[in-house]
C-alpha cells in the first residue's frame, strides 16, 4: 500500500517557521508561548502579538472540507485519528501511473493547496505510519543549507518554503530505512513514552527496532510494538473514508438543441421524475430544487423551487417546477437541463383515515402544505405569509409578516434531517402578543400610508365634525376618543397622534388620527 | 321522484299548493346538488351571530359554497364609502366560526390593507392564518381558486371588486371539490350582477341614536338558492356570539367561574376621580 499524507500548515509557512524558531510548541501555556515569541529575534519588527483563541471544532470542519477536496486525488481519504488531528491519509495506490508518476501526483496536491494559500508538506510511503513521520519529522532539504525541522531553521523563509513544498517519496520497500534516522516520536507515541525513551539514550528509531520485542511490551506496553509494526507495514492500519454525501444532480443533454415548449417541460418532467425516484428510494424528499437551462449562447436560466415540507412525490414536485417555467421565457434554444437537489428531508408518512367521510375533510395539513408550496412558487415566498404581532404601540409597527416558506430554517434543519438524527421539527408557531385588543379597537383595513384629510371640527384640539375623503363627505354622528399614542422616539422622529373612531350619519366607521405635531388630520383605517 | 317533479294541474292553480310545489321542487333540486359535494362540504355551519343563523334557510352557511357580502350605504358616493359599512367584519365573523372545525384561513390582500390584530380581536387564531397578497387580478383569481381547492382550508376570505361570471362559476366548482367557505366582500355594484354564489348578504350600516360603542347592520337576505329572499333583520357589533355568552365571558359557567363575594373596594377620592 502507498500512502501519503500532507502535513497542514492552517496559516502560513512562515509561522509554522517563526513557530520552530522560537520554539513555542503545541500544548504550551500561553504566558510562556508569549513570553518565547516576543524574545525571538526575528519578531521585533513586529508591531503586535496577535493571539487568538484556538477553535478545534472549526479547525476540524476546515481539516474536513481539505479532506472533501482531496477526492479529486484519491478514491479513499480520512483524517488522521488524533485528538487533535492536523493530517490527511490518501490511499494513492495505483494512482501514479495515472498521472505521470507518483512525484507529479504529489506535486499536482501541494499546487491545488498553495492555489488555497496553504502550505503542506507530501510524503508518499508504504504505510500511513512512515508517510505521517516523514511529514512530520524528515529534515528539510533546503538550498541554502540543512535545516533541522524538529530544531533550529537555517537559510531564509523563502528557501524553507520551497524545501518544505518538495515532496518526500520513500521508494517501496524502504521504509525501514527512511524511518532510521527519526526520532521515536515519527511513531505518534505519547510524550511521555518519548521522554523515557530520551533518558534511557533511544533517539532514534532505528535504535529502538533492534531492540527485543519482549522487552519492549514489558517496558512500555503494546502501543511502541503496534506503531512500529504499522510504520513498517508488519501490522494493518486502516485509513478512515471520509463518507462524502452524494450529489442528487440529473442532467439531461439535448443532442440537437431545442426552443420547444412542450420539449423542455417533457425533459423536465422526466427529470424530476428521476430526482423523485432516486429521493425516495431512500425515504428522503425535495426540500430545495435548482432547475438550471443552458443555451447555446448567453447567460443559463436558473430558479429554485422550494417546499414547505419535504416530498418525492413527481406529480407534486413536477407542478412546482411547471409553475416557475411558466413565467420564464428562453430566448435562444437550449443544449442541457439540469435538476439539482439543494436541500432536502425525511419524508414523513402519515396513516390514512380508516373510515373516510364520516368527519369534516377540512384541516388536513397535507394538503395545506401542497397549497402553500404551489401559492409561494407562483407568487414569491414574500407573496403567502403569516402576521406576527409586535409589542409596538404605532399601529403601523403592531405586525409584521413572516413567510410560510421559510429558506433559511430548512437550510438550518437539512443537514440534521439527512443525518437523521433528529426529526425536522415544525416551524414555530406566531406568538400571541399577551394584550389582544378589543373586538372593534382597531381596523380591519389600515391603509399602507395615513390619507391627509380635509376637516372641520369646531374647537381647535376638539374631536372632527366633518371630513372628506375619495371625492365624499363625510358628517360625522359619534366620535370616541382620543387614544394618544406618543411613540417611536428611537426611530427618525417621535410620532405623537390623538386617534378618534368616527361614525357617520349613514353608519360608516372611520379611524382617524391627528397629528399633533402640526394639527394636520388624517385617515388611517376603515372598519370594513 | 318523477312523479313529484309533475305536479297536478288542481294543485296549481291554488296559490298555498303553489307555494308548497315551489318548496318541494326546491328540496330536491338540493338534494340533487348535494350529491355533488365533496366529503364534508354541503355541512352546516354558524355564522357567528345567532340572529343571522336565523335568518339564513339552511339555518347558517353551508361549506363548499360561495357567500358575498355586500356593503351597501344609504349615502351617495363611490364603492369606496361601502366598504366602511361592516360586510368584512361580518364575513370574518362567520370565518371564525369556520375554523372552529380544524382547518386554516386564507386571506386575500391584494391591496395590501388588511390588519391582523384587528382579525385577532374578532377571534381569529393567528396561527391558522394565512395571508396571501398577490400583485395581479389574474394572480389573485388563481390563487383564490388553488385556496378554494384546497382541503387544508377551512375558508377564504377576500374583498372583491369586480371578477367575471366565469371566474366565480370556477371558483364555485372549486369550493364544492373540497368543501371550502368562500367569503367575498363585495360593493354595492354588484348587486345587479349575476351570480354564483349560494348566498347574497347586503349588509347597510344604520346610523344611531346613542353613543355607545355598538355598531348596528342591518343585513338583507338578498340572493339564495331556495329562493326565499328579500328577508332583513338587524344584528348588533360585537354582540352575543352564537353558543357563546357574550364577548369576553367564553365558557364562563356557575361552576367554574370565580365568584367574588367580598364587597368591591371603597371608591376613590373625589380629586382622584376628577384625575382618571
Amino acid at each position: 500500500m502507498t500512502a501519503y499524507c500532507p502535513r497542514l500548515a492552517s496559516a502560513a509557512a512562515s509561522g509554522w517557521l517563526r513557530e520552530r524558531s522560537s520554539g513555542v510548541r503545541p500544548g504550551m501555556p500561553l504566558a510562556e508561548a508569549t513570553a518565547l515569541a516576543m524574545r525571538a529575534e526575528d519578531f521585533q519588527s513586529q508591531a503586535e502579538l496577535h493571539l487568538e483563541a484556538a477553535d478545534s471544532w472549526n479547525a476540524r470542519r476546515e481539516l474536513e472540507a481539505l479532506a472533501d477536496n482531496c477526492l479529486r486525488f484519491a478514491p479513499t481519504v480520512g483524517i488522521e485519528e488524533a485528538p487533535e488531528p492536523d493530517s490527511l491519509l490518501l490511499d494513492v495506490t495505483g494512482i501514479g501511473s495515472l498521472c505521470g508518476g507518483e512525484e507529479t501526483l504529489a506535486r499536482q496536491i501541494v499546487a491545488d493547496f498553495r492555489a488555497r494559500r496553504l502550505t503542506v508538506r507530501v510524503a508518499i510511503a508504504d504505510t500511513p505510519g512512515t508517510a505521517w513521520a516523514m511529514t512530520h519529522f524528515a529534515p528539510l532539504e533546503c538550498a541554502a543549507g540543512r535545516a533541522d525541522a524538529a530544531g533550529g531553521v537555517e537559510g531564509n523563509e523563502t528557501a524553507i518554503l520551497t524545501a518544505l513544498a518538495e515532496p518526500l517519496l520513500v521508494p517501496a520497500g524502504e521504509s525501514a530505512l527512511a524511518l532510521a534516522s527519526l526520532p521515536p516520536a515519527a511513531l505518534r507515541l505519547p510524550s511521555e513514552t518519548c521522554l523515557l525513551l530520551t533518558e534511557l539514550g533511544i533517539w532514534q528509531i532505528e535504535q529502538l527496532a533492534v531492540l527485543r520485542r519482549e522487552t519492549l511490551l514489558a517496558r512500555f506496553g503494546p502501543l511502541v510494538l503496534i506503531r512500529l509494526d504499522q510504520a513498517l507495514g508488519a501490522a494493518a492500519e486502516a485509513i478512515v473514508a471520509r463518507v462524502v454525501p452524494p450529489e442528487w444532480t440529473f442532467e439531461w443533454l439535448l443532442e440537437h438543441p431545442t426552443g420547444r415548449r412542450e420539449m423542455i417541460e417533457w425533459v423536465v418532467e422526466q427529470l424530476v421524475a428521476r430526482v423523485c425516484v432516486a429521493l425516495a428510494s431512500q425515504r428522503r424528499g425535495v426540500l430545495r430544487l435548482a432547475c438550471r437551462f443552458t443555451p447555446e449562447r448567453g447567460a443559463a436560466v436558473e430558479f429554485i423551487v422550494g417546499l414547505y415540507r419535504p416530498s418525492a412525490s413527481e406529480r407534486h414536485v413536477g407542478e412546482l417546477v411547471r409553475l416557475k417555467l411558466e413565467t420564464v421565457r428562453f430566448r435562444e434554444p437550449l443544449t442541457a437541463v439540469r435538476c439539482e437537489v439543494l436541500a432536502l428531508g425525511m419524508l414523513e408518512f402519515q396513516q390514512r383515515d380508516f373510515f373516510v367521510g364520516n368527519e369534516t375533510s377540512c384541516g388536513d395539513p397535507l394538503a395545506l402544505a401542497t397549497l402553500v408550496d404551489r401559492l409561494s412558487n407562483r407568487l414569491g415566498t414574500q407573496g403567502v405569509s403569516r402576521p406576527w404581532l409586535l409589542a409596538g404601540a404605532q399601529p403601523e409597527f403592531a405586525c409584521q409578516y413572516h413567510p410560510v416558506v421559510s429558506l433559511q430554517k430548512k437550510l438550518a434543519r437539512r443537514t440534521e434531517a439527512a443525518r437523521g438524527k433528529k426529526k425536522p421539527t415544525k416551524p414555530a408557531a406566531p406568538q400571541r402578543e399577551s394584550r389582544t385588543p378589543q373586538p372593534g379597537d382597531r381596523p380591519l383595513w389600515l391603509e399602507p400610508e395615513p390619507t391627509s384629510l380635509a376637516v372641520v371640527s369646531v374647537v381647535p384640539d376638539g374631536p372632527p365634525l366633518m371630513f372628506r375623503v375619495h371625492g365624499s363627505e363625510h358628517r360625522i354622528a359619534h366620535t370616541w376618543g382620543p387614544e394618544r399614542i406618543e411613540t417611536g422616539w428611537w426611530r427618525s422622529r417621535c410620532v405623537r397622534r390623538d386617534y378618534y373612531q368616527v361614525e357617520t350619519r349613514e353608519g360608516l366607521r372611520y379611524w382617524l388620527f391627528r397629528e399633533l405635531n402640526t394639527g394636520r388630520w388624517y385617515l388611517h383605517g376603515t372598519f370594513v | 321522484m318523477t312523479t313529484s317533479l309533475l305536479p297536478d294541474r288542481e294543485r296549481l292553480s291554488d296559490a298555498a299548493g303553489r307555494a308548497e310545489i315551489v318548496a318541494a321542487l326546491a328540496e330536491q333540486v338540493r338534494s340533487l346538488e348535494g350529491e355533488r359535494f365533496a366529503s364534508g362540504a354541503g355541512e352546516t355551519i354558524s355564522t357567528g351571530l345567532a340572529a343571522l343563523d336565523r335568518l339564513l334557510p339552511d339555518g347558517g352557511l353551508r361549506r363548499g359554497t360561495l357567500v358575498e357580502w355586500l356593503g351597501e350605504t344609504a349615502a351617495r358616493g363611490s364603492d369606496r364609502a361601502a366598504a366602511a359599512s361592516g360586510a368584512g367584519t361580518l364575513a370574518l365573523i362567520a370565518a371564525c366560526s369556520a375554523l372552529e372545525t380544524g382547518g386554516a384561513l386564507v386571506v386575500l390582500d391584494r391591496t395590501r390593507r388588511f390588519y391582523p390584530p384587528a382579525a385577532l380581536a374578532w377571534g381569529i387564531p393567528l396561527e391558522r392564518l394565512i395571508v396571501v397578497q398577490p400583485s395581479s387580478v389574474a394572480e389573485e383569481a388563481w390563487a383564490v381558486d388553488q385556496s378554494l381547492r384546497s382541503r387544508g382550508v377551512a375558508a377564504v376570505w377576500l374583498p372583491l371588486e369586480t371578477a367575471s361570471e366565469h371566474t366565480l362559476r370556477r371558483w364555485q366548482l372549486a369550493a364544492e371539490s373540497s368543501g371550502v367557505l368562500g367569503l367575498l366582500v363585495r360593493g354595492a355594484c354588484a348587486r345587479s350582477e349575476p351570480s354564483w354564489a349560494e348566498l347574497r348578504l347586503g349588509v347597510q350600516p344604520l346610523s344611531k341614536t346613542t353613543a355607545e360603542r355598538t355598531r348596528r347592520l342591518r343585513v338583507e337576505l338578498l340572493r339564495t338558492r331556495s329562493g326565499a329572499a328579500g328577508r332583513t333583520i338587524e344584528v348588533e357589533l360585537p354582540a352575543r356570539k352564537a353558543g357563546q355568552e357574550s364577548w369576553g365571558w367564553r365558557g364562563a359557567s356557575h361552576e367554574t367561574s370565580t365568584l367574588h363575594l367580598a364587597s368591591s373596594m371603597a371608591p376613590a377620592t373625589n380629586r382622584r376621580a376628577r384625575r382618571a
